[in-house]
């Protein structure tokens, strides 16, 4: 177990100076780097600066220490459209974002476990083909596009709802819906893994029993079904980045999501590869956890990864 | 349990739900649906878009800026779907964009199958160290999300067709690699691949002759199903400016043009977003009826 989790971990640091030698190699095999990391207008002081902070006149290896070394000691360098270091900017922005996706997390991974748990007891009946045709409808559907056709129905048309920024509730409704979105598709994954269970031979047995249905719904069937919510946390986090670009960029959300867009417009690499790397990092640690998560739910893949 | 389950089939033939699932089953078995949105949606336009599309795409005519479509009053046959609000014809600019559509996914497909495939067959075939490195390469990729990657890359080479389609083929790889591994991995050790290497058959061309054609229809299911994400992707990454440049009438592209007239004009955003839906919606569809049909087990058992 120990020896999973540490070889685990060795392969999320591996992953992580993957990442940093691709940003980081981007910028400065392609021409002269001092190209992207400079803004436009940018004097002679500006110049000086980014030269000394990356060690641009050194060899290449130096460059990738020194860059390295950066990114640990948490600099990141400074951004070019705001008055501000990428890292200040990102601090400032990341509680917006934060709460937006703990809400919409909040609700819908309780709202899907429930509705995967449900079509699964309704199976082949209305419930569980409505579920199927909606969820085949979702994977075909953009989030921008859905979020275009709320904006057009309950702001514009019927005018219930704010179009955008950061107010009271009303304002949390539309970004909400759109960002828990993509997590729906969870449900599909609660259904079929509680339809392996219902048709497993411990529930017959509990059924002959007399046990009542609610008790093997719920004590027996989705407590070996709760290998799902891990799959959940690593499905959602890597849609989250994703989707609250999106969400942010459309309902004027002042969040990372937005800042990414912002900074890509103005062209501010630092701010840029802040973002790309913290978000990688995130999804590093996420993949790490939920690696070592399922082995701990499921003994059965805890064999199999100790033989590999 | 035999009768149960007989019983519980005929008593669901009967009721509206039984017949809506036989409905919704013999409409699964027939392709003919989905292919032929398909053609409509996508293929014919993509092909003939010069000969059908009546106006220039690029082309804007500053006097007939947010036309409305024919089926409103001052609606005209000459703009059938109305103009945007720099006039161009927004019928053509979607006959366009489905051009757009097909190139990209296409070509974005194709690289990121080859590579996908090539480096789950050395993964599978050799194991050892090439596998380990492989397998480091495909946790490094899903550790980067694709807006990010495309972040980096537009940051630095700015927005272009080129690096769109970069991102996405270095975005999808990865699924090829596992399934291919996976598959070439059952395949070493059987039988013919012994006899062949006894009957001196070099590894290039076990590899080639021997397992790719075996591994042919896994790719072809997977593929097909890929489009669709591919398509999303790459309208995703347009409408966020990071992936199809302006003035190309990408679908993406032109959903994010629409998005400040959703009030004046909700068509021009609204109606591209159509056309992502049921191309992706009828691939995804096809995709699956490929996967049925292709199966190599069902095709085994047809054979003898």
């Amino acid at each position: 177990m120990q020896r999973y989790i540490i070889i685990r971990l060795f392969h999320g640091v591996i992953a992580f100076f993957g990442v940093t030698i691709i940003v980081f190699s981007l910028v400065r095999l392609t021409g002269d780097p001092l190209d992207s990391l400079l803004g436009e207008e940018d004097d002679e002081e500006t110049y000086q600066y980014i030269l000394e902070l990356w060690e641009l006149d050194k060899p290449i290896h130096t460059q990738y220490f020194t860059y390295m070394g950066n990114i640990l000691h948490g600099e990141l360098g400074p951004s070019f459209s705001f008055d501000a270091t990428a890292v200040e900017l990102i601090k400032k922005r990341m509680p917006a974002t934060l709460l937006l996706g703990g809400i919409s997390t909040a609700i819908a991974f309780p709202l899907s476990l429930m509705l995967g748990v449900f079509t699964a007891v309704k199976r082949d009946t209305i419930f569980d083909y409505g579920g199927k045709s909606i969820a085949v409808m979702g994977q075909a559907t953009p989030d921008f596009w859905i979020a275009i056709i709320l904006i057009w129905v309950f702001a514009v048309t019927l005018g219930w709802l704010p179009t955008s920024g950061r107010g009271g509730i009303l304002h949390l409704v539309m970004p909400v819906t759109v960002l828990a979105l993509p997590s729906a598709g969870t449900l599909r994954l609660m259904r079929s893994a509680m339809l392996n269970q219902l048709d497993s031979e411990y529930v017959k047995l509990a059924r002959i029993k007399g046990v009542p249905e609610w008790k093997i719904i719920w004590k027996h069937a989705f407590r070996n079904a709760s290998i799902v919510p891990i799959t959940f946390a690593s499905v959602v986090i890597s849609s989250l980045v994703t989707g609250s670009i999106v969400v942010e960029t459309i309902f004027a959300w002042p969040g990372m999501g937005q800042l990414a867009i912002q900074a890509i417009n103005a062209r501010d690499y630092h701010v840029v590869q802040a973002l790309a790397l913290m978000g990688s990092s995130m999804l590093i640690i996420m993949h790490i956890v939920t690696d070592i998560a399922y082995v701990y739910a499921d003994p059965r893949i805890r064999y199999t990864k100790m033989q590999s | 349990m035999a009768i149960d389950a007989e019983l519980r089939q005929e008593n669901l033939a009967n009721s509206p739900v039984g017949k809506l699932r036989t409905f919704y089953k013999k409409l699964s078995e027939l392709p003919v649906v989905w292919v032929s949105i398909l053609l409509v949606v996508l293929v014919i336009p993509a092909i003939f878009a010069p000969i059908i599309a009546p106006h220039d795409p690029y082309e804007g005519d500053i006097a007939n800026r947010l036309d409305v479509p024919v089926w409103y009053e001052g609606g005209s046959w000459d703009h059938i779907l109305g103009t945007d609000r720099q006039g161009r014809d927004l019928l053509s600019r979607l006959i366009y964009g489905s051009r757009i559509a097909m190139f990209v996914s296409m070509t974005a497909l194709l690289v990121s199958a080859s590579i996908g495939t090539t480096l789950g067959l050395l993964s599978g075939w050799y194991g050892g160290w090439i596998d380990h490195v492989i397998q480091r390469l495909v946790d490094i990729k899903s550790s980067i999300p694709a807006i990010l990657l495309a972040l980096i890359f537009v940051s630095i080479f700015g927005p272009s067709i080129f690096i769109a389609i970069s991102i996405i083929a270095i975005f999808l790889w990865n699924r090829y690699t596992r399934l291919i591994r996976a598959e070439t991995l059952s395949l070493r050790n059987q039988d013919f691949i012994a006899r062949a290497r006894v009957n001196g058959a070099s590894t290039p061309r076990i590899i080639l002759k021997h397992i790719l054609p075996n591994v042919g229809n896994t790719l072809i299911v997977l593929a097909t199903l890929e489009v669709g994400t591919v398509i999303i992707l790459e309208s995703t990454l347009s409408f966020l400016g990071v992936g199809i440049p302006r003035p190309i009438p990408a679908w993406g592209v032109m959903v994010s043009d629409g998005r400040n007239y959703l009030a004046v004009a909700w068509w021009i955003a609204i109606l591209p977003g159509v056309g992502i839906f049921l191309t992706v919606l009828s691939l995804n569809l096809f995709g699956d009826w490929l996967r049925d049909h292709l199966d190599p087990k069902l095709r085994q058992v047809r054979r003898s």
